[in-house]
């Protein structure tokens, strides 16, 4: 293949990345082939040595904690393309030497990638949508990514690593997966942990219509989900990192972390929405839901909540600042807002 | 090797490739492939790090009328080259308490 049409593949497929970052990583490879180019290697020779090229896309999504927030559902159609692909045939290849064996309920597959491209131990559980009332990840220190997906089954994809025990187990409608990471407290010396960031990530593929309960825990890191119009009951925890949310329908809300802040834009619960953090700004653009509750001390609170102000019953506290809400009652729904030493600065749409 | 180690080693392999001379991607790649295996998109994450970490900074010259990144050692970067040299002495000491005590049970 010719070097630029390669380049601009690579581009296409990770432009979930912020715009600077994808030159940067573009202008590296470039220069590399031209390198070898000039080192007397052939143009084709060149292009062939840096692999497949979605493979090569997923490597880079995989390393790079830095995507858009905005562009995550994006990322489905990258990853789909990509990622799903290379596991697909990997499990095609598995599945003709006959190593694993698709089964009913239990936990469908279990595969190790088999490209060298991919980093080794990467994991793929799978388990069909139809069934399941109850997704649980349980995580420590992981990065966790939810992706609503095309497809008709749960995935769950992981790096395993011998400082992280991993147990998925599908019983009773609940896809659990319970992480655990050795790291912390074990015997280790710095240069060893230098290279850990790319363990410290799960990604979760739901059907987009998915409409059950969905529940998401990890610590020290970053939780996003995007692109989801039915959800039963979410809840996302956290500490010490950022939650971001984006165009999500759900029946309840419920989202907790520490010293960092909570990002919502696009969501609507048809219950309850909660959101509580310390040190750390909680943003709304076009919220609704019948109950808010918004939680912080020493951030701000400001946004917009779509709907009247008048359909609001609101109760807000904050000591040592102001707020630009005046408390009332007789609305139909529910608001409630509290800081400390930071202003409350809502919106209404209407 | 376990990846955790060599991916902790390769760091300090590409720190002590460019303490000898300003290097640019393709050389880093061929020089410390003489000691370790290491690819392209394994380096970019590494160069990236160490950017951040202020262990090395960047600049471009022109090359054959295009421009080429080239990567210098920063006084940070030379700091963590002695420091890996002091864990690589508490290290030794380790593995020969080790194979000490194995050898006592053999």
């Amino acid at each position: 293949m010719n070097s630029e049409l390669y380049l601009k593949r690579l581009r296409r497929r990770i432009k979930s990345l912020p715009d600077n970052e994808r030159n940067t990583i573009i202008d590296f490879y470039r220069e590399i082939i031209q390198d070898k180019i000039e080192s007397g290697v052939s143009e084709a020779q060149a292009v062939a040595e840096l692999g497949d090229v979605n493979l090569l896309a997923q490597k880079i999504l995989m390393e790079n904690p830095n995507r858009k927030p905005v562009n995550v559902g994006k990322i489905v159609g990258i990853v789909l393309a990509s990622v799903f692909g290379v596991v697909f045939v990997a499990m095609f290849t598995v599945g003709i030497l006959g190593i694993a064996t698709f089964q009913g309920n239990k936990v469908v597959n279990s595969v190790t990638a088999s490209a060298q491209e991919i980093t080794a131990g990467n994991k793929v559980f799978t388990s069909p949508e139809a069934g399941i009332s109850s997704i649980r990840i349980e995580a420590e220190n992981k990065e966790i990514t939810v992706i609503a997906a095309d497809s008709d089954d749960i995935k769950i994809s992981y790096m395993e690593d011998k400082d992280e025990d991993y147990s998925v187990t599908n019983a009773d409608g609940t896809v659990t997966l319970v992480n655990q990471s050795h790291l912390h407290g074990s015997f280790s010396f710095k240069f060893f942990d230098w290279g850990n960031h790319d363990i410290a990530k799960i990604i979760v593929y739901v059907p987009k219509n998915y409409a059950k309960n969905l529940s998401i825990t990890t610590t020290n890191s970053v939780i996003q989900i995007s692109d989801f119009s039915e959800l039963g009951d979410l809840s996302c925890k956290t500490t010490n990192s950022v939650i971001k949310m984006e165009k999500v329908d759900a029946k309840n809300i419920t989202m907790e972390t520490q010293n960092a802040a909570i990002t919502l834009k696009d969501i609507a619960a048809s219950n309850q929405l909660s959101a509580e953090t310390q040190n750390g700004k909680i943003s709304l653009d076009h919220i609704s839901a019948q109950e808010i509750s918004l939680q912080t001390q020493n951030a701000i609170i400001g946004g917009t909540i779509d709907g009247a102000q008048s359909d609001y019953t609101i109760e807000t506290h904050t000591t040592n600042a102001i707020s630009n809400l005046h408390d009332r009652s007789g609305g139909s729904k529910k608001l409630t807002a509290s800081t400390t030493n930071a202003i409350i600065n809502l919106d209404f749409s209407n | 090797m376990d990846i955790q180690i060599k991916k902790g080693l390769l760091d300090v392999c590409v720190l002590a490739v460019i303490n000898k001379k300003d290097s640019y991607g393709y050389q880093i790649i061929k020089d410390v492939s003489i000691c370790i295996e290491i690819s392209e998109s394994t380096l970019y994450p590494i160069l990236k790090r160490l950017e951040a970490g202020g262990c090395l900074s960047t600049y471009s010259m022109e090359h054959n009328g295009r421009l080429r990144k080239y990567y210098r050692i920063t006084a940070l970067g030379k700091h963590r080259i002695n420091d890996f040299f002091e864990e690589w002495s508490e290290l030794e000491r380790i593995n020969k308490f080790i194979m000490q005590e194995a050898n006592q049970s053999l």
